[in-house]
């Protein structure tokens, strides 16, 4: 199974993402594929906001 | 009863032996005066009162930072009896008390981390927004470290808190707070930001935030740091030294991270734009397919006009260079009546020759009677 990914790298990888949908005008195949990993990464992000716990370490010196 | 005598030394230790054992750690407060240090390492003064005063003796190491006569200070402190230089008190700690003398206390320290370039803006590095991983140093008994956690958890999620725990006000405070900083920057995977926070005081309880030992402290973190003490008035020096300051430990929180309602809202917006994007070239693309269309239709036409144009003229030339045409416009075929082959020539004709005549609705037979 994966390694889930930190919600930095997903939100980097959803900016990519949006960049190049931008910058895709004339190729449809290209913006619909695009769509569907954005898609994708948002679904992810929404699970990483619902789902993932703070934890706390405690330290000694 | 025989007299006890003792030699000197001997004496100088059974007293030491004796103050050990009753007062090993006293605290005083009184008025600074007398202060003088010496060869930038040894710090001398007295402590009195109206009526009393005694000399004191320690490193400038364990001064809070610079003093001056008249100030109001609570030393930690071994009484001690030298056995050349008289009695001290050999400090611990010395702490500024009361407004006035904490006030002066800062100022002077103030003056002095200013010179240096301590606060300079040039110096501060931006904080992660929205960090994985966090250090925190603070009391685990304090609202300061049940605010941040509880905020934290409020506005976002998955984030690492690596806490120290330490006595923010106190004696022990000010090595707590540089033993937890320290600590924290030494771990093999040390967060990217790391915050100190406390809740709200008077300026005794905060006097560990005005200290030189913790500003240098934080001025040499090597992981950025935010220093959130909570009271919104006065600006402790650690604030200063940080490289952000914040007016609460909830406020620290808002600093780092956003809040997740509003993100997961964001988040949906992210979600219609970019649906509203790739229709919208969905709708481009069927509107250029729409005018290819219409183009192509367009030079068909085009084609099929010139093609029918060419085919009329063809058909009309055809039709102008007919024989039939000529016949009906009362021309006439002549051939010969034997061989059936055209007449061109009157020189082909001779008297009496049959030939054979072509019209338009028929055919007719004549002899030639003069040439």
């Amino acid at each position: 199974m994966p390694k889930k990914q930190s919600y930095r790298a997903l939100q980097s990888e959803l900016d990519k993402v949006l960049t190049e949908l931008q910058s895709t005008e004339s190729d449809i195949d290209k913006a619909l594929d695009l769509y569907k990993q954005g898609q994708e990464l948002i679904k992810q992000l929404e699970e990483h906001l619902l789902t993932a716990k703070n934890t706390v370490e405690h330290l000694k010196t | 009863m025989q007299e006890l005598v003792f030699s000197v030394t001997d004496f100088v230790a059974v007293l030491n032996q004796t103050l050990d054992y009753a007062y090993p750690i006293v605290t005083i407060e009184g008025e600074l005066t007398n202060l003088r240090v010496s060869r930038g390492k040894w710090v001398y003064f007295d402590i009195k009162d109206d009526m009393s005063s005694v000399k004191c003796f320690g490193t400038v190491y364990m001064l809070p930072g610079p003093l001056e006569d008249g100030m109001m200070v609570r030393i930690t402190a071994s009484p001690r009896l030298h056995p050349l230089y008289n009695f001290s008190l050999n400090l611990q700690s010395v702490t500024p008390t009361g407004e006035g003398s904490l006030k002066r206390a800062a100022d002077l320290l103030t003056d002095k981390l200013t010179a240096e370039g301590l606060f300079d803006s040039l110096r501060k590095r931006p904080l992660p927004y929205a960090p994985e991983h966090v250090g925190l140093i603070t009391s685990k008994e304090s609202a300061a470290y049940a605010d941040f956690i509880k905020i934290l958890d409020e506005r976002w999620a998955g984030v690492k808190v690596s806490h120290h725990d330490v006595q923010v006000q106190g004696a022990p405070a000010v090595a707590n707070i540089v033993a937890a900083i320290e600590t924290i920057n030494q771990l093999a995977r040390p967060p990217e930001v790391l915050v100190i926070t406390r809740g709200g005081g008077s300026a005794d309880d905060l006097a560990a935030f005005n200290t030189e030992q913790v500003i240098r402290a934080i001025a040499a973190s090597r992981i950025p740091t935010l220093v959130a003490i909570g009271h919104e008035i006065d600006t402790s020096l650690a604030e200063l030294a940080a490289d952000q300051r914040a007016s609460t430990p909830s406020n620290a929180v808002q600093l780092l991270v956003p809040d997740k309602l509003q993100t997961m809202k964001a988040l949906k917006e992210q979600q219609k734009s970019m649906a509203e994007l790739v229709l919208g070239q969905l709708q481009a693309t069927k509107q250029s397919l729409k005018e290819t269309s219409l183009t192509m239709r367009h030079l068909i036409d085009q084609a099929y006009n010139v093609a029918a144009q060419g085919l009329q003229r063809q058909t009309d030339l055809l039709y102008a260079l007919n024989p039939q045409t000529a016949l009906r416009r009362g021309y006439a075929i002549i051939r010969d009546n034997n061989n059936l082959e055209f007449v061109k020539s009157v020189r082909n004709l001779k008297i009496g020759q049959i030939i054979k005549l072509e019209l338009q609705d028929g055919t007719a037979e004549a002899t030639v009677n003069k040439v």
